[in-house]
């Protein structure tokens, strides 16, 4: 022992190497460690035993687990860039030059200003924020900054990380999560049998519960079993790494830690994230221990005797110079000996049972002091444990012994297998009376739990069950008598009325959750959330069996009828850089571009997602706003000559002998009779008789049809023409092909459009004779082959250009060049909706999935003179009943009112009074033939409304505006602009 | 994550294939009274346990395929190519 670490021992240390000392910081301060050391077990040997504030109360917590259970130690990690919150101390292995600190206090973690928040534990029990902060809603704008200053863990990274991430994919015959004694043996007999195995530890060393023993014949297996994996071939050995989900047919995610994330980037990822697919799976997770219950349970010197057990012989490290061990079962025993040989003062034994036994007699016999019959009733102390103040509780009332001075509880309540990947895979649970604990029962899918995930504790027979589960063959029978008797932490009585803490991380005490059951909360889901039980970052591992036992006894339940909460993946956090991997900033996702992507960069277009595509929006030229431009552009069209590029919409081509009739299947008006090189509007509806999706078809040859459908709709379109061909009519001889990709389109609009035309396409007759309505004609523009469509979406003389889509960008700039002289404006996708809104044709806006034809007022399209998807339905009387909305147009009065967004329509204006709503604006835009706002909106019965003034209001915005209902074809009703 | 064994590409991620509902439907003759059209389109049973349903794989070979599952335990048992199963 130095005096730089006080509770190093010379006893122990498996994973340590004594030859070197290191120093990392914690708020500061210099801590020196041993590699091999963990953040935790270097604090606890440099008598650093206060190392956090609760969650809610401010209490002052320690060191507390070992392992991934660990409730209290979570700590922030580096600075800036490479911050890292809620790291916990008992995974994170200590290295050099290593920047840590404590969380959730203010100014300092020994002088907590919100510590007082401790004090008036008695107004803030279960359920206070839901109580009190339900209404009024200003109220909680109020509180809610303290609170969110109060609470809460380490705080959020501000700088962006700089780090880099990588997940990958694998396959295996056998994952075997947990590499402790069970698990190698596991790995061992499975690769000899040949199969390939990946052996996953959270941990950087192999090993488990055996370094948590003293000297003997298992280390040397250790050792053996550790040698000969490492030259297995088909082994792969992952250390540091956590197996956080397990999903349906043998998924598994893996987070592998790979290097620091302040040291050297070199070329490593921080962290990788493994995508495992496994022939089958073994749980070697091991068990947690219980803690027992008493007041003041959570001070900084309380800590599991496992924990004490593991820190003593992983590192050489004394939990306490002076500790009472508290238990009931014999473990406690072989404990206070090691401590004792290591140089601890060791007070007492408080050991629950009043006839302990043999091996307590014997402890005794030896000089040490065993108080039976008797519990740990409350810990003195503040921000270090002093005393232990013991009760008698085996004869009569219970009473005080005496108070031990001390400066660690060692506390044990018997072990539960750790569940959560055989509970992730839907396995089922059995409750086990004589362990206190559930334990795995039938498995659902390819995987079983060994060792102490199963409940079997003892070392050879932990190894025996890896040898069954590697060979795949059957378990041994769990042996019954070797388990130790633990007593039920739950049952302990709490004589000096204390809190007594039940989930440290989120201050959950036994109280609290008496007083859900006494406010109805029965279920264990519902006492989580009121309580917060089990919801913090160490999911419960502790707390939730405890909790759960304590549920079952207020409400008169048996603890195997209460049932424990859903087990959801990760069984322990996963940062979101490993998630995400390199899917980050411009590699988030997929961008789909069209050929004049690059034109439209280059003149600053703003873009907006549709899809995955992206489009231009609106070209804002000298600084003009969203508003301006698309006013501009949209004016443009009508008084002349615009551009748009429609790449994005859906193209798929359908042929083969019974296409004709396919399309007579699809869509709701008549498709078959339509002749060769003409085409025609159509829609298509789901079987229930809602609109699906809308566009323009042609007739590209007797057995050959090429639709055209909505950009968002594409995929959908596509996989509905191959369910009508695979499942409802696989008679049909016809086949569909995406083309999407294959055509570069632009539609050029305005009253120019035809002069425009001839220009570019000298060799076309574009007159309304050569090229009418609704006709495709083939040409070349600009040496390249092109189809020519004449049709409009935005009223005016319009035709539609397609052309191969590599040759898209070439045929963009020969008519931008081209279009100078004809005034030519390039328009995005905001002046094409507000062209369209003033012609009233719908998007799906307005076939929103709840439409028909009719309500769009295009209910004359739906043939009953043949069965087509849909239109049975249109005859069901639920689509017959007035007060259906209907599409309308609505006409600002005011030149000067503006349509708010997400507007509700009412009939009257809004006074003091809540008025009924008529129905929704579903698309609005300035109109520059109008001059004011028009919107598309969905009335009740609204073309009965045609001629009324309505009135436009949105709540949330303030705004109302009065506006006249007219018919959804707002401007030139009679289409005399298409004829040009 | 299930794994959908393919006919036509193998066994794949459930992330390739698109949920079709329930296989057992047959969609009715335009005639058939409205109960049984609204039958067809709006309920659905909810077997726990055994369930043949309709699966597209979107990311593949673009089959309809006709898959056994069962809800509780995920487990799949014959798949087909829904267009030859002759119903």
């Amino acid at each position: 022992m130095s005096a730089r670490q006080p509770n190093r021992s010379d006893t122990g240390g498996w994973l340590i190497d004594r030859s070197r000392v290191e120093i990392f910081t914690f708020d500061g301060r210099e801590i020196p460690f041993y590699p091999g050391d963990t953040v935790a077990s270097a604090l606890l040997a440099a008598g650093e035993t206060l190392v956090g504030r609760s969650f809610k109360l401010h209490r002052p917590r320690g060191i507390f687990g070992l392992g991934a259970e660990e409730p209290n130690a979570l700590l922030t990690l580096g600075a800036g860039a490479t911050l890292t919150p809620n790291a916990r101390a008992t995974m994170i292995p200590a290295k050099p030059g290593m920047q840590v600190s404590s969380q959730n206090r203010w100014p300092s973690l020994k002088h907590d200003a919100f510590g007082l928040l401790d004090k008036v534990k008695a107004v803030l029990p279960a359920g206070f924020y839901y109580k009190t902060f339900m209404w009024p809603a200003s109220r909680w704008m109020t509180y809610e900054k303290y609170i969110r200053r109060m609470a809460g863990l380490g705080p959020a990274p501000r700088a962006r990380d700089t780090e880099q991430y990588a997940r990958r994919n694998i396959h295996c015959d056998v994952l075997i999560a947990g590499g402790g004694p069970a698990g190698l043996a596991a790995a061992e007999a499975a690769a000899a049998n040949g199969q390939s195995v990946i052996l996953a530890h959270a941990r950087p060393s192999f090993g488990g519960g055996v370094h948590s023993m003293p000297q003997g014949p298992h280390r040397r297996w250790f050792q053996d079993t550790l040698a000969g994996l490492e030259a297995m071939p088909n082994v792969r050995l992952m250390t540091s790494t956590t197996v956080a989900g397990y999903y349906e047919h043998e998924l598994l995610t893996l987070s592998e830690r790979v290097r620091d994330r302040d040291s050297a980037a070199g070329t490593a990822p921080t962290e990788r994230f493994w995508e495992v697919r496994a022939g089958r799976v073994i749980i070697a997770t091991g068990a947690i221990e219980r803690p027992l219950l008493f007041a003041n349970n959570d001070r900084p010197g309380v800590m599991l005797a496992s924990a004490a057990q593991g820190y003593l012989w992983r590192f050489g490290v004394l939990a306490g110079q002076a500790p009472v061990l508290f238990g009931g079962d014999d473990s406690l025993y072989p404990l206070a000996r090691a401590l004792k040989d290591a140089g601890a003062i060791v007070r007492a034994v408080v050991d629950l049972r009043s006839d302990p036994g043999l091996v307590a007699a014997a402890y005794v016999a030896d000089g040490g002091k065993v108080i039976a019959g008797a519990m740990v009733a409350k810990a003195h102390g503040a921000k270090q444990v002093s005393g232990a103040e013991v009760w008698r509780i085996d004869e009569g009332a219970p009473h005080v012994q005496e108070t031990i001075p001390t400066d660690a509880i060692l506390i044990s309540g018997g072990f539960g297998p750790s569940l959560q990947l055989h509970a992730q895979s839907k396995g089922a649970l059995e409750w086990d009376e004589s362990l206190g604990a559930f334990v795995p029962g039938v498995p659902n899918g390819a995987n079983c739990s060994i060792g102490g995930a199963r409940g079997v504790f003892d070392l050879p027979a932990a190894i025996a069950d890896g040898v069954a589960a590697g060979k795949a063959a059957s378990l041994p029978e769990r042996d019954q008598a070797d388990r130790p008797t633990a007593p039920q932490p739950w049952e302990l009585p709490n004589p000096t009325g204390g809190i007594r803490f039940v989930d440290l991380q989120n201050d959950v005490a036994d109280k609290d959750i008496a007083l859900a059951a006494r406010e109805g909360w029965h279920s264990i889901e519902h006492v989580k959330r009121y309580t917060t039980l089990g919801m913090g970052t160490d999911q419960g591992k502790i707390a939730g069996p405890i909790g759960l036992a304590l549920l079952a006894a207020a409400t008169g339940k048996e603890v195997a009828k209460t049932g424990l909460t859903t087990f959801r993946p990760p069984a322990t956090p996963v940062t979101f850089g490993a998630v995400a991997g390199g899917h980050l900033g411009e590699v988030g996702h997929a961008i789909r571009r069209s050929a004049a992507d690059a034109w439209h960069e280059s003149q600053n277009a703003v873009f907006i997602d549709a899809g995955l595509w992206r489009r231009p929006q609106y070209y804002p030229s000298n600084g003009a706003t969203l508003g301006e431009a698309y006013r501009a552009e949209a004016a443009a069209v009508r008084a002349g000559l615009g551009l748009v590029d429609v790449s994005t919409l859906g193209k798929i081509d359908l042929a083969g002998p019974d296409a004709a009739e396919l399309m007579d299947r699809l869509y709701c008006n008549t498709m078959g009779t339509l002749k060769v090189g003409r085409g025609r509007y159509g829609l298509m509806l789901r079987e229930d008789g809602r609109v699906f999706d809308d566009g323009v078809v042609f007739r590209l040859a007797e057995d050959r049809f090429h639709l055209t459908c909505t950009t968002g709709g594409a995929g959908a379109v596509y996989q509905h023409i191959e369910h009508a061909l695979q499942v409802l009519w696989p008679d049909l001889k016809a086949y569909a092909t995406p083309v999407s990709e294959e055509w570069f389109a632009a539609a050029i609009a305005g009253p120019k459009a035809r002069d425009y035309l001839a220009a570019i396409a000298p060799e076309l007759d574009v007159s309304n004779e050569g090229l009418p309505m609704m006709r495709l004609a083939e040409t070349m523009i600009a040496g390249v082959p092109a189809r020519v469509m004449r049709m409009s979406y935005s009223g005016e003389l319009s035709f539609e250009i397609n052309v191969p889509a590599d040759w898209g960008g070439h045929v963009w700039a020969h008519m931008i060049s081209t279009g100078n002289s004809y005034g030519l404006t390039a328009y995005g996708t905001e002046a094409m909706g507000a062209l369209r809104i003033e012609k009233g044709h719908v998007t799906h806006s307005e076939a929103d999935g709840r439409t028909t034809p009719d309500d769009l007022g295009l209910g004359r399209m739906a043939s009953r003179k043949k069965d087509a998807i849909g239109v049975r339905a249109l005859d069901l009387p639920a689509l017959q009943e007035s007060g259906r909305k209907q599409l309308v147009g609505l006409v600002a009065d005011d030149p000067a009112a503006a349509f708010p967004q997400g507007a509700q329509v009412t009939a009257e204006a809004l006074g003091d009074q809540p008025r009924p709503s008529l129905g929704h604006v579903s698309s609005y835009a300035y109109s520059s033939e109008l001059k004011r706002m028009v919107a598309l909106a969905l009335l009740k019965d609204g073309r009965a409304l045609h001629g009324q003034t309505v009135h436009v209001v949105s709540l949330i915005m303030g705004v109302a505006a009065a506006a006249k209902v007219t018919d959804p074809v707002m401007i030139d009703p009679d289409g005399e602009r298409l004829r040009g | 994550m299930m794994l959908i064994p393919c006919p036509h590409c193998g066994p794949r991620p459930e992330t390739e294939f698109v949920y079709g509902g329930d296989a057992n439907v047959k969609r009715p003759d335009p005639a058939a009274p409205d109960a049984e059209w609204t039958d067809y389109i709006y309920f659905r049973d909810n077997p726990k346990g055994a369930h043949r349903e309709l699966w597209l794989h979107a990311a593949g070979c673009h089959s309809w395929l006709t898959v056994e599952r069962d809800t509780v335990t995920h487990a799949i048992g014959s798949v087909s190519y829904t267009k030859d199963s002759g119903e």
